[in-house]
């Protein structure tokens, strides 16, 4: 029998020296399935991450369609409202915990290492357990559709005192509690990972202050993570506890207090829209620099910026309970405001960027214009609805979907398409097929604006969230038509993407090294990158070394001026 | 009464959407008068809430078209410019400090408590219809849950009524699109607020805040009345069984499973 340790010793023994880099490291144990299932490769784990992530977005895509179909008209369409309390409970919650969290940590485990010049992430097998834990966490809350009863039906916010066991009994609630304390924990693991490889394993040169914005967000984000998810897997055990082992804590009755589950809710909820928002913001920085052949504009300031969000963002929680009576209204109303200033600095550093320089469209930055338009109109209704007396009529209603949906779907899901076409060929050695790229982006992007431009008005004018149905005389019908119509374009723009990954994996232009006159490191490997990541890497004088090296004069300078400033200190 | 629902709101869909776009921008016209207070900050908000997002599309926009690449000629490299992005950090903290101050004043505004109100309701919403109780007239409105009109909560135009929002079951939210305001009804939380309405009519009111099964027919009706007729309303029903719910039959079964 062999122990942890032997196991250990074994590794550090078979561990190659540096300086023999063609043969594998032990972290890839062999091909195939089994290679797969108990590889510590970050990339591989990066890409298992992303993978099960798109599947969990293909679910949550389809439960949204039917979501959308039975709001066609008044009337039952396709689902009974029991039946569609438990759909749009499960797309919200699949689409937060199941794909755009673990998807920017499936980017992160995949890109962070490589960005930073790193050969691995700090722990290897913490990353492997973190990726299991969100998978079988994810099964978790998806096996409810498999239980008599049916998924948990208490909308993604799972609210005390609706979420005690006398008020949804189903034992869908418990799996849905179970998979977030799993996720969450798989989320937290990821997050320390990324922030001591941060840290920790830089390649010399690669101060902090040259690391790619990518990489700055994602060491933000998993410091928020750090603030924010534990309090949300430990209110999920609680809400186990009241309903498994009568513990009262959110129970009025049993002299618990149910508001209590909405602070700690929100608590873990704001930073987390930050969570799903400042991975995106990292894509959109890198592409917009790329292709327009600028360095990122205000670079430090942008990192200012992502710290002040960072830092408003755990103060913020109170916004989401204006109508509740128990937030201070001016206290969370100002706070809030005030967080909109960072995020419009963010807007003019991607502007700046753009700006005097040579922009070149290919699919990644279509997606990311497409993410600068969509992503401010998600960020002005957030100021709008950060004043409590228009929240008051605005909460709970349509507009409130409109504004979070331009935020996620406009801002991270755009974003992350972008990102998708960017790194494919990093990550496969093959191009994505432009062509089909700009049919999935018009189709996204129309489809979109159609779904969710409208739901503001329906949401103004009185129709609330989470209703399975509404009246004829409501004279909500028609926008709700225009609604689902194209909320049917979106659904169909999934193939043009599906086949364009399809047929370019296969056949898809090979991308070499740096297809896209890169700026940050992962550029300076081959694609795809070999497992210990870098045969030799380019100096590291700035924020950009590919950039430098592709412009020698510029570098040369750029060296001459460095010795100069190490001259003088 | 409730006829006139359909007649107030059954308008065509353009009608709204250009209506929305070009007037009202959406929300409903007020029937209070905290709801005209809400008013008067939404219109200026959303304009300049707009003006914001055009500013940007703006920007974006014309980059896109200025900016495309022509020819091979490398751009300037500029990676600070320490002046413009002061500009552009002061500029954003003075926008919001102003939307603070006429966003808290309209809130305070709004939130505001008579001394002594002329009518008090107690508002209790359970899973998943509503029972309002006039304390001082001892007239009671309760509903049962069925069809998709609801209790009918009567109040008399100028006079400031203060409802207090109660629940013992889950939450619920307290919302008349026309008030434009809502609150919440939470188990352990008392909330109230004050509605002061200012033209007569029937409106339709809703639960807003998510509570299982049959939230979404969770509806209620309001009936703004002369103050003549308020009080003829109470004499008919004071002390009474209480009123009949659900007056109308339910319109339609189906989907109500
Ligand atoms: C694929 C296109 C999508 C469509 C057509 C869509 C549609 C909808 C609709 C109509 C609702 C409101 C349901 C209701 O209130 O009854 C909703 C709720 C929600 N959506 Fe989406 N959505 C889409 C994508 C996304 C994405 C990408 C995300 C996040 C990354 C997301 C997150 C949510 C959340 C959190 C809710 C709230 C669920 C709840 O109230 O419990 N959606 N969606
Ligand atoms: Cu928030
Ligand atoms: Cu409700």
């Amino acid at each position: 029998m062999t122990t942890l340790d032997d196991d250990l010793r074994d590794e550090v023994a078979s561990t190659p020296p540096d300086d023999e880099p063609d043969r594998p490291p032990s972290s890839v144990r062999g091909r195939g399935l089994l290679g797969l299932l108990t590889s510590t490769d970050h990339k591989v784990i990066g890409l298992m991450y992303i993978v099960t992530a798109l599947l969990f977005f293909l679910l949550g895509g389809a439960l949204a369609t039917v979501v959308r179909i039975e709001l066609y008209s008044p009337g039952t369409q396709v689902v009974e409202p029991g039946a569609y309390n438990q759909v749009f409970t499960m797309h919200g919650s699949v689409m937060i915990y199941l794909f755009i969290t673990p998807v920017a940590f499936g980017l992160a485990n995949y890109l962070v290492p490589l960005q930073i010049g790193a050969k691995e992430m700090a722990f290897p097998r913490l990353n492997a357990l973190g990726y299991w834990l969100f998978l079988f966490g994810g099964l978790t809350m998806v096996a409810g559709f498999l239980t008599a009863d049916g998924p948990a039906a208490f909308g993604w916010t799972a609210y005390a005192p609706l979420s005690e066991a006398i008020r949804s009994p189903a034992i869908g609630h418990d799996l849905w509690l179970f998979s977030i304390v799993l996720t969450g924990t798989g989320t937290i693991t990821a997050a320390v990972n990324v922030i001591a490889t941060v840290l920790a394993m830089r390649a010399s040169g690669m101060s902090m202050f040259r690391m790619p914005i990518f990489s700055w967000n994602m060491l933000v984000t998993s410091v928020l993570v750090l603030i924010a998810f534990p309090v949300l897997t430990a209110a999920s055990v609680m809400m186990l506890a009241d309903r498994n082992l009568d513990a009262q804590i959110f129970n009025a009755e049993g002299g618990g207090q149910p508001i209590l589950w909405q602070h700690f809710f929100w608590f873990f909820g704001h930073p987390e829209v930050y969570i799903v928002a400042l991975p995106f913001f990292g894509i959109v920085t890198e592409v917009l620099a790329v292709f327009s052949s600028r360095p990122v504009f205000g670079y430090r300031g942008l990192v200012l910026a992502t710290f002040a969000i960072a830092s408003l963002s755990v103060g913020v929680w109170g916004h989401h309970m204006f109508t509740t009576g128990d937030a201070a209204t001016g206290y969370f109303s100002g706070l809030s405001l005030l967080i909109a200033v960072p995020t419009g600095v963010k807007f003019f550093n991607w502007i700046g960027t753009m700006w005097g320089g040579r922009l070149r469209f290919p699919t990644p930055m279509l997606f990311t214009i497409g993410f600068l338009l969509l992503f401010v109109m998600g960020g002005v209704t957030g100021v709008v609805l950060a004043l409590p007396a228009l929240d008051f009529q605005l909460h709970d209603s349509y507009f409130v979907v409109a504004h979070f949906h331009y935020v996620m779907f406009g801002g991270s899901a755009f974003a992350l398409y972008a990102g998708i076409y960017y790194w494919f060929p990093k990550a496969t050695g093959r191009m994505l097929h432009e062509g089909w790229g700009r049919v999935h982006f018009v189709m996204t992007f129309v489809g979109f604006n159609t779904t969710f431009l409208v739901q503001h008005v329906l949401g103004a004018q009185g129709m609330p969230r989470r209703v399975a149905d509404y009246l004829p005389e409501d004279g909500f019908t028609f926008l709700n038509r225009v609604s689902t119509v194209g909320a049917l374009i979106m659904a169909a723009s999934v193939f043009p993407l599906a086949w364009n990954v399809w047929r370019s994996l296969r056949r898809g232009e090979v991308a070499g090294d740096d297809p896209w006159e890169g700026q940050t490191l992962e550029w300076a490997t081959t694609s795809p990158p070999p497992p210990h990541n870098f045969d030799a890497l380019p100096p590291i004088r700035s924020n950009r070394p590919v950039w430098d090296q592709r412009h020698p004069t510029r570098k040369r300078a750029r060296a001459v001026e460095a010795q100069a400033e190490e001259a003088a200190t | 009464m409730r006829r006139t629902i359909p007649a107030r709101l059954g308008r065509p869909g353009l009608v709204v959407v250009l209506g929305a776009g070009l007037a009202g921008c959406g929300m409903p016209d007020p029937v209070t008068e905290q709801g005209e207070s809400v008013r008067t900050l939404w219109n200026p908000t959303i304009v300049a809430a707009i003006a914001v997002g055009a500013f940007v599309w703006a920007l974006a926009l014309w980059s896109v078209v200025r900016y495309r690449k022509r020819n091979e000629t490398l751009p300037t490299q500029v990676a600070e410019h320490i002046p413009i992005e002061i500009v552009y950090t002061v500029v954003p903290i003075l926008i919001v400090a102003g939307l603070f101050v006429v966003g808290a004043a309209t809130t305070t505004k709004v939130e505001e408590k008579a001394e002594d109100p002329d009518v008090v309701v107690d508002v209790e919403g359970f899973q998943w219809s509503w029972q309002f109780t006039y304390i001082e007239e001892d007239v009671l409105v309760s509903g049962d849950g069925s069809g998709t009109d609801g209790p009918e909560l009567v109040l008399p135009v100028g006079q400031t009524t203060r409802l207090n929002l109660i629940s013992d079951d889950v939450a619920h939210s307290f919302w008349v699109p026309e008030f434009l305001t809502k609150r919440d009804l939470i188990p352990g939380i008392d909330n109230e607020i004050d509605v002061t309405p200012t033209e007569t009519g029937t409106y339709r009111g809703r639960c807003a805040e998510y509570c299982g099964l049959d939230h979404w027919r969770m509806y209620f009706s309001v009936r703004i009345v002369t103050a003549e007729e308020f009080e003829a309303w109470v004499a008919e029903n004071a002390g009474g069984d209480p009123v009949s719910a659900e007056a109308d039959a339910p319109e339609e079964g189906e989907g109500s499973g």
